[in-house]
């Protein structure tokens, strides 16, 4: 081959692949109003991040580009268009697929460590393999659809899809092994990422450190609840302060429930039974000394762990002279009979001298 | 997946999926519309309707709130392909009444001018010269009821009954709080 020709084949493929990297940079670059939303069907899903606490947020940083996971995203993106023109998807009908829940979750811990951190740490982490290959629990009860209600919300398939065999008699395993070590509940299972909140904002002035109190109090009171849950059944979030809160009893006793909207996420898994009996099932509702109190006053919200939960109300050097962490609770002692989430003063002290004192 | 994990003939396949994607991109760039079946105009004249048939009042938000509106877009578009004709043909016919009887378009007129023009309707008493169409009054009326109740106490996955409004207006336990039942073996054995 000519040398000369050659010489501008490589020229016109060098200039071609500079033009298209500084074209994928600067497109990536741009507002999302200008690149994303110029596809008609992210519209609406850009106008709710553009109302949402993550609005300074660019697209990429959480969605990635079309080729931060190489080769893989390049075939996904490219497959949504076609998808889009020959089934006719609105944007109504676009939800991300568990995998790209999982990959997004991934970027929520660039800014998020410190909760990425300690949600790794508690149960809220299981993975597949955890919840759906427990032999006490599979012996017990036949796995069934309604499991993905809490765990597994974005699974894309029935419980037939994801393990074998479905009944009470093991050996079970998990039909994809890939999914074995995926998180059942991700992030986005109790926060609406796109959902319409403030921004935290400095305090206007430092003269004054009550002034920032009150400041901090009333821009908390105008802010929605930062979380929501994903409904399955519906495919969407409802937000927590319009969830339900549900009516509980301790026998035939309405209890007293905080008006925390979180509780109303907690309870939607940590469910009681139809009778809303407190403590029955998975509920944890308390009654009995601590009625009333929410589930975050004794847990951190991330990693569930309610160590050092007793000292947040009952001070070290107790006024009572009790050491409310060395008490015959489940607190101090997993084998004790006193649950601390019902645990009741006449569960150790005797009614009739109680009364008496009160008296 | 690398590139080096990738057979030629995947390679071959997303390459040409790909020109194709980007090829075809400029006719997803039209101006948005959130409406799928109903134009603008359409659309503001029959969510006007649909806040008479179901209005915000002391009980609570009413059908705007909750998004009817969408509901019934989204589902003459998708699924009641068969009603689309009563609704294309009825709203104009509507607005034509407004006009003739009122001066102004449907929307623009007074709540309680609106409730009387729709109460004509659905006896079949509004003016048949403007009306000027064979859609029949009062069965558009009901349609627009039935579908404007579905959007409003129906699964918000079809589009309407924002935020679960009605079935928190309801009091309804939604999503269901109930338990798995396993505690209750163990509590038997």
């Amino acid at each position: 081959m000519n040398n000369r020709i050659f010489f501008a084949i490589t020229l016109v493929v060098i200039i071609a692949i500079a033009v298209s990297l500084s074209g994928y940079a600067a497109w990536n670059a741009a507002n999302p109003e200008k690149t994303c939303a110029s596809c008609h069907e992210i519209n609406p899903s850009l106008e709710m991040w553009q109302i949402s606490s993550h609005r300074d947020i660019n697209c990429k940083e959480c969605h990635g580009t079309a080729m931060s996971n190489g080769f893989h995203s390049i075939k996904e993106k490219t497959g949504m268009v076609f998808t889009h023109i020959r089934e006719k998807k609105l944007n109504s009908d676009i939800r991300l697929t568990e995998t790209q829940v999982i990959e997004t979750m991934d970027r929520c811990a660039n800014c998020h460590q410190e909760e990425q951190k300690k949600w790794k740490s508690g149960g809220h982490a299981a993975a597949y393999a955890d919840i759906f290959l427990n032999k006490a629990h599979n012996n017990m009860e036949r796995p069934y659809w309604d499991c993905f209600r809490c765990h597994g919300m974005h699974y894309e398939g029935n419980i037939y899809d994801l393990i074998e065999p479905v009944s009470t008699r093991g050996p079970w395993q998990i039909i994809d092994e890939g999914k074995e070590n995926d998180p059942v509940m991700t992030c986005m299972s109790c926060h609406e990422i796109h959902a319409g909140n403030d921004t935290r904002k400095a305090a206007s002035s430092l003269e004054d450190p009550k002034a920032i109190f009150y400041e901090r109090k009333e821009a908390n009171a105008n802010r929605n609840p930062k979380a929501g849950l994903y409904i399955r059944a519906d495919e969407m979030y409802l937000r927590a302060d319009h969830l339900p809160v549900p009516e509980m009893y301790d026998g035939e006793r309405k209890l007293k429930i905080t008006p925390n909207p979180l509780q109303s996420v907690c309870v939607q898994c940590h469910s009681p039974n139809w009778q809303h009996q407190a403590g029955t099932e998975d509920d944890r509702t308390p009654s009995g000394v601590h009625e009333g109190l929410a589930c975050m006053a004794c847990h951190e919200t991330h990693s569930n762990d309610a160590t050092n939960s007793c000292t947040k109300c009952h001070p070290v050097i107790s006024n009572c002279g009790l050491d409310h962490e060395t008490m015959n609770t489940s607190y101090f002692d997993p084998e004790s009979p006193n649950n601390i989430h019902h645990v009741k003063c006449t569960d150790c002290h005797d009614e009739e001298d109680l009364l008496r004192n009160n008296n | 997946m690398k590139l080096t994990d990738t057979s030629r003939r995947e390679f071959l396949k997303t390459g040409i999926l790909g020109i194709g994607s980007v090829m075809m991109l400029p006719s997803c760039m039209k101006n948005y519309t959130p409406w799928q079946f109903f134009t603008e105009e359409e659309a503001i004249c029959m969510a006007a309707i649909c806040e008479q048939i179901i209005p915000t009042d002391d009980h609570g938000p009413g059908a705007t709130y909750a998004g009817v509106i969408f509901y019934i877009d989204k589902q003459l578009d998708e699924v009641f392909t068969w009603d689309r004709d009563k609704y294309r043909r009825g709203i104009p016919a509507i607005q034509r009444c407004a006009v003739k009887l009122h001066g102004s378009k449907f929307e623009a007129l007074e709540f309680s001018t609106q409730t009387d023009m729709l109460e004509s309707m659905e006896s079949g008493k509004l003016p048949a010269e403007a009306w000027n169409c064979d859609i029949n009054q009062g069965n558009l009326f009901s349609t627009m009821v039935q579908h404007t109740m579905q959007g409003f106490y129906g699964s918000p996955r079809h589009g309407g009954n924002k935020n679960y409004i009605s079935y928190r207006l309801m009091n309804l336990d939604y999503p269901y709080i109930v338990g798995q039942n396993r505690y209750r073996h163990l509590k038997a054995q």
